[in-house]
């Protein structure tokens, strides 16, 4: 930082500005989890909703191990 | 300091309670509740009575008592809120400077516990109530459902029909017979709708390609009318269609009368 | 190290660093880049696409409005500390100085200004520019509904005017009162300099800026057809207006997650000496819970409309049941976002008039704890009752009885802040100023409001009242009647500190009545047609409903004048009213224990604190 000789503005300590510094990082980090959780959330409650069989079944892979080989749908 | 001194002697918290209420301020106050609880008591029991629409079901009957018993049991908390402000807002002092100081009270162990037992108790009777309601109406949705009548409804953009499983028959009012159960099970074409048979005291959200049901059990004949209630575009407003629910004899006719013409309502 | 502050302005150098861009930057040359960004992008996505394809069209759009946004920012310099950084410096002194606009006059007020008293007065003309744009969609829905069968507007436009008053309204309320009061007071009344980042600050207003001609564009795009909550699929399926929606969410959620954390990191960080934590003034604690509560809440907000941009620029599929979607995901993003978000709007404007009533009742606030009690038991049950909004969706009636329990139970912390207020009230003798008479006008609403939300957070009852007039009038009666009459109140309050005047009496007392009988002829009326029958959201209904709608209209047009006028009180007085003493009311927040106007960095000496602000009152009797 340039140190002016007529502008002298008061600076915190290092360790002040740096408690400062992290607690604002870890909240905006909160804000990135949030985020995260929307996402997550989105795949899997779609996922069990199921809507339409638009997601692949479970029953289905293992149908189609049947000796008959018919696959149920969704 | 007379009266102070009088008051520390009193040695019964029945003498000080009614030191309490003989204060002008308290009594006063109390007035003031007496006469905000009974504006609430009154709205609870003849207002809403009167703005809501015709009971025509066991639902509508129990929103119905919810509406009116919650606003009489709210009363006279609403009271002892609205009766302080009331009392405070009558003792103003106007001016360019502040009045003196009040009083130092900083809190009130016993005021803040009683308060929030209080509230906790209208929440907890709030609850029960609900839940003792939701628990009665899905029982009797399961124990109704083999002798309900089935509806079809679809919602679409913006025109409810309807489609009677049983009597094989397409319409767009909705009729249904009194006294007998009857399960709603719910569609939409396109968007989210919301079916809602006014006086039947149902609603449950249109999906699309997701079924949801509801149920209700007529009482009472009378006209009934069918909204939309969720936004759902353009002609939302218009999303209406009426319907009756009528005796036995009467719906029968109806339905003959739909199907002697192809089984689609004219 | 000496401070600039001990030198009086008159002999201060005046920082003016010649060779540095940040002196040429403002907000004109934010908009000129902006709209080259914007228009840029716009041409350059269209070429060589088939703009019939709404998916195309809904892209170049989309991704214009970012342009426009980021191009902004760039051209008002908001990126030169990250670029310097890049390159491994900073700003020197002088330009950080500048930058907070010392000696710069009202020009720092169109400029990156990182002072926080700039920021708070520049979101305090913010907030009151959307709420007349608010208000004016507001008084246009009530006179298309003053009669049945009315033809003011068509539906298109009605739709609209819900749609997008309601956003308006939604944005302008969450920053209402921690805008200008979070930013101006807050930072003095803890006795700080300043806020904990000062550039985050002035993003956080000038991100919120850019998202406004975004939100503005719906009207030119063809409008949107849904409501505020622009529910899936209807969003879907939207014309490209809904495209000014999308990305108005996804910038004004950042705006809101930058500022929140700078908030909480200022209050938390640093308060003044010797303020612990039992003496911070209730606004600022208050305020703190709103904004904590806000970090996690509207980035699932963001996410939700980040699917529905997706869903229409490339056609995933989130909310389309036809291939795996499912409009009740969208619900449930909303409104895990949306519940907490009217906490958010809802705590600060009580906090401002728990801030007020010991000032006008020359009492001590009753019970700070349960004050704390309440506001932390509402933000921390809000994150628990959002299905709330979904009981008639059908998404899962077994949830149903859960939620009704822990909705109301929201009710018991609720109840505090009433006991608080009115614990203050009991045995004083209550000044008589507008900023008391809003704390009379709050308990009525908000006991009103309060009240009916315990009716609809009721399954069975809410079988009924779902999707009616019942649940708008109960929502404004909590939004409007108790936060936005909080907010008028805190404005009324800390006006003299803002402006160095004070609020002409009369002007306010008479929009004050206007407005609070207004509001509650209004809002009387729709809860009665609510009972009746009449949905919400409809751009007619049946005769039936007439007449408690052409009240409702009437009480509407009296809060509108009372707003005009409000307006003109405020600006009449901030030209030429009354010039204020420091303390106009004899209140004890540090605040008022500085001059207007308030230096740069507020305190010549940082101030300690040595008991809690609410030392008023005689010893009992």
């Amino acid at each position: 930082m340039a140190h002016d000789t007529e502008f002298h503005v008061h600076h915190d300590s290092p360790e002040a500005i740096g408690r400062r510094e992290r607690l604002g990082v870890r909240l905006l980090i909160v804000a990135d989890g949030a985020f995260l959780f929307g996402m997550i959330f989105s795949y899997f409650y779609l996922r069990n909703l199921n809507v339409n069989g638009g997601w692949l079944q479970r029953e289905f892979i293992l149908s189609a191990l049947l000796p008959d080989g018919s696959p149920h749908s969704g | 300091m007379a009266d102070h001194e009088s008051e520390l002697l009193a040695p019964t918290p029945g003498a000080r309670v009614s030191t309490f209420l003989k204060r002008k301020d308290v009594s006063q106050t109390l007035l003031l509740w007496v006469f905000f609880t009974a504006v609430f008591v009154v709205l609870g029991l003849w207002a809403y009575p009167k703005w809501m629409p015709v009971v025509l079901s066991k639902q509508m009957q129990a929103n119905e008592d919810i509406m009116i018993w919650f606003t009489v049991i709210s009363a006279p908390i609403a009271g002892v809120v609205l009766s302080i402000a009331a009392k405070s807002f009558l003792n103003m002092h106007r001016g360019d400077t502040p009045p003196e100081d009040g009083v130092a009270i900083r809190t009130n162990g016993p005021v803040v516990i009683v308060w929030t037992a209080t509230s906790v108790l209208f929440c907890i009777v709030a609850i029960v109530w609900g839940l003792v309601a939701l628990n009665t109406e899905s029982i009797a949705a399961a124990t109704d459902a083999p002798k309900s009548l089935i509806v079809d409804v679809t919602g679409s953009q913006w025109v409810w029909s309807f489609y009677y499983p049983q009597q094989n028959i397409h319409t767009h009012t909705l009729n249904l017979p009194v006294n007998q159960p009857v399960t709603f099970n719910v569609m939409s074409a396109d968007v989210n709708h919301s079916f809602w048979p006014v006086q039947l005291g149902v609603k449950i959200d249109a999906n699309r390609l997701v079924t949801t049901v509801a149920h209700a059990d007529p009482t009472a004949t009378g006209p009934l009318d069918v909204k939309c209630a969720e936004l759902c575009g353009l002609y939302h407003a218009y999303m209406e269609t009426s319907g009756a629910v009528e005796s036995p004899t009467d719906f029968n006719n109806w339905v003959s009368s739909i199907q002697a013409t192809g089984g689609v309502q004219q | 190290m000496t401070t600039l502050s001990h030198a009086p302005a008159s002999s201060r150098p005046i920082p003016n660093p010649k060779k540095s861009l940040i002196t040429k930057l403002n907000m004109g040359t934010g908009i000129v880049v902006g709209v080259i960004f914007c228009w840029g992008t716009y041409f350059a996505m269209k070429a060589g696409r088939d703009m019939t394809d709404s998916h195309n069209v809904n892209k170049v759009l989309l991704m214009s409005m970012f342009a426009w946004s980021i191009g902004f920012l760039i051209g008002i310099g908001a990126f030169i500390g990250p670029f310097r950084w890049l390159i491994g410096k900073d700003l020197t002194d002088e330009e950080q100085l500048y930058l907070a606009g010392d000696g710069q006059g009202w020009k720092r007020y169109f400029k990156y200004c990182t002072d926080h008293k700039v920021v708070g007065i520049q979101y305090l003309v913010g907030v009151m520019a959307l709420l007349g744009v608010g208000g004016t969609m507001a008084m246009m829905i009530r006179t298309n509904l003053a009669t049945p069968g009315s033809h003011f507007v068509t539906p298109v436009v009605y739709n609209s005017l819900v749609g997008l008053h309601g956003i308006t309204m939604i944005v302008a309320m969450i920053i209402v009162a921690t805008g200008p009061f979070g930013n101006y007071i807050m930072p003095i009344m803890i006795g700080a300099a300043d806020m904990a980042f000062p550039r985050l600050n002035a993003l956080s207003w000038w991100v919120l800026f850019t998202a406004v001609p975004v939100l503005c564009s719906a009207w030119f795009l063809g409008g949107i057809p849904t409501g505020w909550t622009a529910y899936a699929p209807l969003s879907d399926q939207a014309g490209p207006g809904m495209n000014a929606f999308v990305a108005t969410i996804i910038i004004f959620a950042v705006s809101t997650a930058v500022a929140g954390m700078n908030i909480t990191t200022t209050v938390v960080a640093m308060r003044a000496k010797g303020m612990k934590w039992n003496r911070v003034p209730i606004f600022v604690i208050g305020a703190t819970i709103s904004v904590a509560l806000a970090i996690p809440a509207f980035p699932t907000f963001m996410v939700a409309m980040i699917q529905t941009g997706l869903d229409r620029t490339i056609a995933t599929g989130f909310y389309d049941a036809n291939v795996g979607g499912s409009g009740w995901l969208y619900a449930n993003l909303f409104w895990i976002m949306g519940h907490p978000e009217v906490y958010v709007i809802l705590i600060p404007g009580v906090a401002a008039l728990m801030e007020i009533a010991p000032v006008f009742v020359r009492k001590p606030l009753f019970s700070y704890n349960a004050a704390i009690a309440g506001f932390a038991g509402i933000a921390g049950l809000s994150v628990l009752v959002w299905a709330h909004h979904m009981y008639m969706a059908g998404w899962m009636p077994s949830l149903n009885g859960p939620f009704m329990v822990t909705t109301e139970f929201i009710s018991v912390p609720t109840g505090l802040l009433f006991l608080v207020l009115i614990g203050t009230l009991w045995r004083g003798r209550p000044w008589m100023k507008l900023p008391m008479l809003c704390v009379y006008a709050f308990i009525w609403n908000f006991l009103i409001g309060g009240i009916t939300g315990i009716y609809l957070s009721d399954v069975p009852a809410d079988n009924y009242l779902h999707g009616s007039m019942y649940v708008t009038a109960h929502f404004h009666y909590t939004l409007m009647g108790a936060a936005l009459t909080g907010a008028i109140g805190g404005l009324a309050y800390w006006f003299p500190k803002m402006t160095g005047r004070m609020l002409n009496e009369r002007g306010g007392y008479i929009s004050f009545w206007f407005i609070q009988i207004g509001f509650n002829v209004l809002f009387l009326g729709m809860f009665i047609v609510g009972a009746e029958g009449q949905p919400r959201r409809v751009a007619d209904y049946a005769h039936l409903y007439s007449h408690a709608n052409l009240i409702s209209t009437m009480g509407a047009y009296s809060v509108g004048i009372g707003m005009i006028i409000l307006l003109w009180a405020i600006v009449h007085s901030w030209r030429s009213g009354k010039i204020a003493p420091m303390n106009p009311w004899g209140a004890k927040t540090l605040e008022w224990t500085v001059p207007y106007p308030v230096p740069l960095v507020n305190f010549d000496q940082p101030p300690v604190v040595t008991s809690d602000p609410y030392g008023y009152g005689r010893s009992a009797k």
